[in-house]
């Protein structure tokens, strides 16, 4: 429902530029009409990626069972995969693009042929691609990595575009800006992707040559992409066995083995330490943490390139508020183990052991990225800064540690299974997960209230100067022994009914 | 004293009495099967017996330690194997055995050596390094016996330790769940496979419908019948009728 609304809000805007170019010149319309038609091509690329793990009641291996050839099965699956939000939104963009093209009967035909070709060929990807990596796909440590490279990719594209965004800023006037526009459009109408949403600007300028050449490119990549589908699925049918993972062994006697075994407390850190790095639930956590001081950095150096000092509070309150966030990953953290669990149960690990081992384990990784962002943000906005915002970041971490850890061992939340793709549905945990993580922060924000009132006092008074960091510092120890030890009590009363609750239920 | 005391267990789940007023005594130095078809609450009961399901009502004693009221003695002196329930199993093997051994209490060299000797014991020293996601089934069952030994208990608590073994496997597991006893440890293990009760316990109690419906050695539970027809006598038996499913008959079409 969420995702619905969302990506109805991204989508309306498109549509009503697409319904507006009626209004402008053939340039124009053109250069936006391909690039639209492109990106929506290439979400078709990476839709795939998010929705497999979770949508695979029609994956190809399913119906090696039946009788049935891969001729016969094609526009089954076809129709079946119509009817999706993604579908939906595509087919609203192409409807968006005929009416914008409504020039003329030719130009609205040729639109029309355009864009049904286009949209036909958008849906087509999600099949031929599933299909061909359906073996790959349906392993784990694909899925695995999967998440990690759609975040990597997510990162790549934010830099491209703020490269673009520059760009386009530094173009001398809107001219400029049009031609550069209309040169990209150009050249990737002749690309598989982009060739079928040229088609009605041919029409419109009178270029038949361009016209026949576009269809010809856009009705090769049809062909190409159904026969593709039909191969990859006849092999599927006959071969559904899942490609084995590739074998990955672990070095011996880690870093980890020698410096974590001292106690169970420091044993089970380091165990959260190796998941965070093997789980790709957990690591995901911690990967989009790790973007916090990338972003910070980025814009750090980008106001120093434009020679001035940044907006001072933009910058400080990330490290704070990155320490806020640490409180709901350690409280979800005891669900990730599954009926794994039972471990902890019939070795007798203390409740406080449990709550201390994930608190120090997940510290040892979260902290030093906090601490990262507190030092980027004060320097790039001045020293003085330093010793408010690092108290005031002490007294939320330590907080949000110590609630998280009494939050942990009180309720727990459900939480996908281990080897599910990150971005799958309900990976965030569903409405309970949101309200937790809510009152997590709340209940962080409050019991730091007193030292973060003193912190913002060190700006003016002297006596705040000294006070602000023992105050944080006392704050934190304080919210983390009793996060601990309340947390831990709890655990120790009903151990077995934490067990049943963070056993993943299918 | 005996090893495992099991009075007046009662698990109810909804309306469903899972486990329904069992009674067991399981002798020290005995291999000890628990059968039972689907269903019986062979699994329901052994989770209560190692303190992983909260017992209705009902006590359960390990050498004389209530694993309700002292756990903590009582889980020291148990292994365990469940199933149906995951390991830490984006570890490796050796550092799975580790992991458990040290939350043992284990001193760090005594898990190290401990590790190794299990790992190559199973025959799982070539995988030591291996996650163990990446595991098989029989291989999966094997490191878990490994966790439940490495801290030398005096009783074995294992639900279907042989399900989805292969041939080998299940051999090298029964050889060291007989050296296991012979030098003086005592096994509970749940199956729903005759044959490998008969073959490796000396004892056993068959289970239906949540209670004991025979219990004592071998010999004194057959009398005289194939264990196998025994228990079908003892749980009742379903036989199927001469003309149900005629049409499977090849020559029907």
């Amino acid at each position: 429902m969420v995702v619905a609304v969302v990506s109805l809000l991204f989508t309306g805007p498109v549509c009503l530029v697409l319904v507006l170019l009626a209004r402008t010149g053939l340039l124009l319309a053109n250069s936006v009409t391909v690039l639209v038609g492109f990106s929506v091509m290439l979400a078709w690329v990476w839709l795939p990626l998010f929705v497999t793990g979770t949508d695979d009641a029609l994956s190809p291996s399913r119906f090696a069972l039946l009788p049935v050839r891969a001729a016969r099965l094609l526009p089954g699956l076809y129709v079946a995969g119509l009817f999706g939000l993604g579908p939906l939104l595509t087919a609203l963009i192409g409807a968006s693009a005929v009416i914008g093209w409504a020039r003329s009967p030719a130009v609205l035909l040729a639109a029309l042929v355009g864009v049904a070709l286009g949209v036909v060929t958008a849906t087509l990807i999600p099949h031929a691609l599933t299909s061909a990596l359906a073996g790959v796909l349906g392993s784990r440590r694909f899925r695995d990595v999967t998440g990690l490279a759609l975040l990597g990719f997510a990162v790549i594209s934010t830099v491209v575009l703020q490269l673009a965004s520059a760009a386009i800023t530094r173009a001398e006037g809107p001219a400029s800006l049009l031609t550069a526009l209309g040169r990209t459009a150009a050249f990737l109408s002749w690309t598989p992707f982009g060739a079928a949403w040229a088609l009605p600007a041919d029409v419109a300028r009178g270029d038949l040559a361009a016209a026949l050449g576009h269809t010809g490119v856009a009705v090769a990549t049809l062909c190409v992409l159904v026969v593709g589908w039909w191969l990859a699925l006849r092999r599927a049918l006959t071969m559904p066995l899942d490609v084995p993972d590739i074998v990955g062994r672990v070095p011996r006697d880690g870093l980890v083995d020698r410096w974590l075994s001292g106690s169970t407390t420091a044993v089970i850190a380091g165990r959260l330490l190796r998941y965070y790095r093997r789980d790709p639930r957990r690591s995901l956590s911690v990967f989009s943490m790790m973007l916090a001081p990338v972003l910070v950095g980025v814009s750090v150096a980008g106001v120093t390139a434009a020679g001035g000092r940044a907006a001072a509070i933009s910058l400080l309150v990330v490290a704070p508020f990155l320490g806020t966030l640490l409180g709901p990953t350690l409280a979800f953290d005891i669900s990730y183990d599954d009926s794994a669990l039972w471990t902890h149960l019939s070795t007798s690990v203390k409740g406080w052991e449990d709550r201390l081992g994930r608190l120090v384990g997940f510290s040892l990784l979260a902290l030093p990225i906090v601490a990262l962002v507190l030092a980027l943000g004060v320097l790039a906005t001045g020293v003085q800064h330093l010793l408010p915002f690092g108290a005031a970041t002490v007294a939320v971490t330590g907080a949000a540690l110590g609630v998280g850890s009494y939050l942990g061992g009180i309720i727990q939340v459900p939480v996908p299974p281990a080897g599910s793709s990150p971005f799958g549905k309900g990976s965030g945990g569903g409405p309970l997960s949101l309200v937790v993580s809510i009152v997590t922060v709340i209940l962080a924000l409050l019991v730091s209230l007193p030292a973060l009132v003193v912190a913002a006092l060190a700006y003016s008074r002297d006596w705040a100067r000294y006070a602000a960091l023992p105050v944080a510092l006392l704050t934190a120890a304080a919210a983390i022994v009793w996060g601990v030890v309340m947390g831990g009590r709890r655990l120790d009363r009903r151990w077995p009914e934490v067990l049943r609750e963070v056993t993943y239920r299918r | 004293m005996p090893a495992l005391r099991i009075v007046d267990l009662v698990k109810s789940f909804g309306d469903k009495r899972a486990v329904d007023g069992l009674s067991l005594d399981v002798p020290p130095g005995s291999m000890y099967g628990l059968v039972g078809p689907n269903g019986a609450g062979k699994t329901t009961t052994l989770s209560m017996v190692t303190g992983l399901l909260r017992p209705d009502s009902g006590r359960v004693e390990v050498l004389g330690h209530d694993v309700w009221t002292d756990p903590v003695r009582a889980k020291a002196l148990i292994g365990v194997l469940p199933d149906g329930l995951h390991v830490f199993d984006r570890l490796s093997g050796r550092e799975l055995i580790r992991y458990v051994a040290l939350l043992r209490g284990l001193d760090r060299r005594v898990a190290d050596s401990r590790a190794d000797e299990l790992l190559h014991a199973l025959g799982l020293a070539e995988d030591a390094e291996l996650l163990v996601c990446d595991y098989s089934t029989g291989m999966t069952k094997k490191i878990g016996l490994a966790c439940a030994l490495v801290h030398a208990p005096r009783l074995l608590i294992l639900d279907e330790p042989f399900e989805a073994v292969d041939p080998v496997s299940g051999d090298m597991i029964r050889q060291i769940l007989r050296t296991y006893v012979a030098s003086g440890g005592t096994v509970l293990l749940s199956s729903h496979v005759m044959e490998i009760v008969e073959a490796l316990c000396d004892s056993l109690a068959v289970m239906a419908h949540g209670r004991v419906q025979a219990a004592g050695t071998l010999d004194d539970v057959r009398q005289g019948e194939s264990l196998t027809e025994r228990f079908l006598d003892l749980v009742g038996a379903q036989h199927l009728e001469s003309e149900s499913l005629a049409w499977l008959s090849s020559s029907s079409d």
